[in-house]
């Protein structure tokens, strides 16, 4: 399945009528790789949590695939998604369970999944409260890129990561098929050819 | 059978005497409790004596109409003053409350009837109200505190539910860590009571029999009843409340109704 054409036309998105961030006017064709940019406080995870229905729309529309927004639609979106939020909150437990309830049930992580973002199969064995935020950041990536989504949202993934191996991440991402929101202060983004920016309207 | 020896009143308010310990305590130590320890006295005593006025009615009149109508006063009055004095929203709650704890304490309570004590009357005053309340008095605090557990952790832990949903789970994945911990928190304690029962104490209900004349060993085959009765309503109620509330608390997109579900801090 191909990733989804997303619309917004002057949509503001908000809270109990609150608006938080908008009016935004952006078209994301599948395979679009978009760094989205603006000021501390501007709204850049807002917009990503607004497009995957955490945040009600208020004004203006909001589109996928030429369907206006409704709620099947967004837990389908969602199906398709793989979010990484800048949080990080990954929950408690051990990683084994985390992963079993991240991935598809008959999906299993294989040793290369892991090595190519410097983890090794012992992470298996820890429990996520003892991982470093860094390792915490790359347990993420991997589980997100082993469902195969058409769509990434990715807030702050590379923060706690070394120069190598942001680098590691940013090519790996460029080069996927899928299409790719970023937001980050990292620059390294924003040296990657693949990716457009948008820079993001200040809220009134 | 023969009953307890009956307590005069004087005899009972020689009782009172013993308080003057406690009292003396609170005094030298100025725990500022003295007041509050007052006026819980009062309440008790007076709380009691009406409850065991009404209780003689009850008892005497044994009918089921009555019965229930008095269960059901007695659920309101618990399930809102918890509620009142938890972090959730009594407006949102109070129905949904209700509605589990009715369903959990009435089906046990009919099922201890039928099937365990065989009464003829299943609504007989003496066990419904007295088993009922026993059921409702250990559930309903378990009860709140699950459904808390579970809104709060979900609102503080905001990040980690919206990642679970952003990746993809259903909702009822999503949520099914917090319906997890929360279960595990409410349930805990009576693994706990029933561990220890026999063994560190003797519990009230039977005490109370033994007091009142009953054979040992038909106490605690009631003690045993009630104890899984307990166990088996507090984990019905907290399931029920859990689902009951899960429609009015979660928007059609999965997020949580913050301002419908917990009070403002």
């Amino acid at each position: 399945m191909p990733a989804p054409t997303i619309q917004l036309q002057d949509t503001v998105f908000g809270h109990l009528g609150t608006p938080i961030v908008g009016p935004v006017n952006l078209t994301i064709s599948p395979g679009d790789k978009l760094l989205l940019e603006g000021p501390s406080g501007c709204g850049k995870t807002s917009l990503l949590r607004g497009i995957l229905g955490f945040l009600n729309k208020l004004q203006g529309s909001y589109q996928i695939d030429n369907e206006e927004i409704s709620p099947p639609a967004i837990w389908h979106l969602r199906q398709q998604a793989g979010y990484i939020s800048q949080e990080l909150q990954l929950g408690t437990g051990s990683v084994r369970d985390w992963l079993k309830e991240s991935l598809p049930p008959t999906r299993e992580l294989h040793e290369t999944e892991l090595s190519r973002f410097q983890l090794t199969k012992a992470v298996l064995e820890q429990s996520l409260e003892d991982l470093s935020r860094g390792e915490r950041q790359r347990l993420a990536l991997v589980a997100m890129l082993a469902r195969e989504p058409q769509l990434y949202l990715l807030d702050e993934v590379t923060s706690a990561l070394n120069e190598s191996l942001r680098k590691l991440v940013v090519s790996h991402i460029a080069r996927t098929q899928a299409t790719v929101l970023v937001v980050s202060h990292d620059a390294i983004w924003k040296e990657c050819e693949a990716f457009r920016s948008y820079p993001l309207p200040v809220t009134s | 059978m023969k009953g307890a020896p009956d307590i005069s009143w004087l005899a009972l308010a020689s009782c009172f005497l013993l308080l003057l310990i406690p009292l003396a305590v609170t005094a030298r130590l100025r725990l500022g409790l003295t007041r509050d320890l007052l006026v819980a006295v009062c309440r008790m005593t007076l709380q009691l004596i009406l409850a065991g006025l009404y209780l003689g009615y009850l008892f005497k009149w044994n009918h089921p109409g009555m019965n229930l109508a008095w269960l059901a006063v007695m659920l309101v009055a618990a399930s809102g003053s918890v509620l009142y004095n938890s972090a959730l929203r009594w407006r949102t709650f109070i129905v949904p409350a209700f509605l589990a704890l009715a369903l959990a304490t009435l089906g046990i309570v009919l099922y201890l009837n039928a099937f365990v004590v065989r009464l003829e009357n299943l609504f007989e005053a003496r066990y419904l109200i007295v088993l009922g309340g026993m059921l409702l008095g250990n559930c309903l605090s378990a009860n709140i505190i699950s459904a808390s557990r579970f809104y709060q952790a979900i609102d503080q832990n905001r990040s980690a539910y919206e990642s679970r949903l952003g990746n993809g789970a259903p909702l009822n994945v999503a949520l099914r860590p917090y319906v997890k911990d929360s279960l595990t928190a409410a349930l805990r304690p009576g693994i706990a009571a029933m561990m220890t029962m026999g063994l560190v104490s003797l519990p009230g209900m039977m005490t109370g029999q033994m007091l009142g004349g009953s054979d040992p060993g038909v106490a605690i085959k009631y003690q045993i009843a009630i104890m899984i009765a307990i166990f088996t309503c507090t984990t019905l109620s907290i399931s029920l409340f859990l689902l009951f509330t899960k429609r009015v608390c979660f928007d059609p997109q999965g997020n949580l109704r913050t301002h419908l579900v917990l009070k403002p801090k």
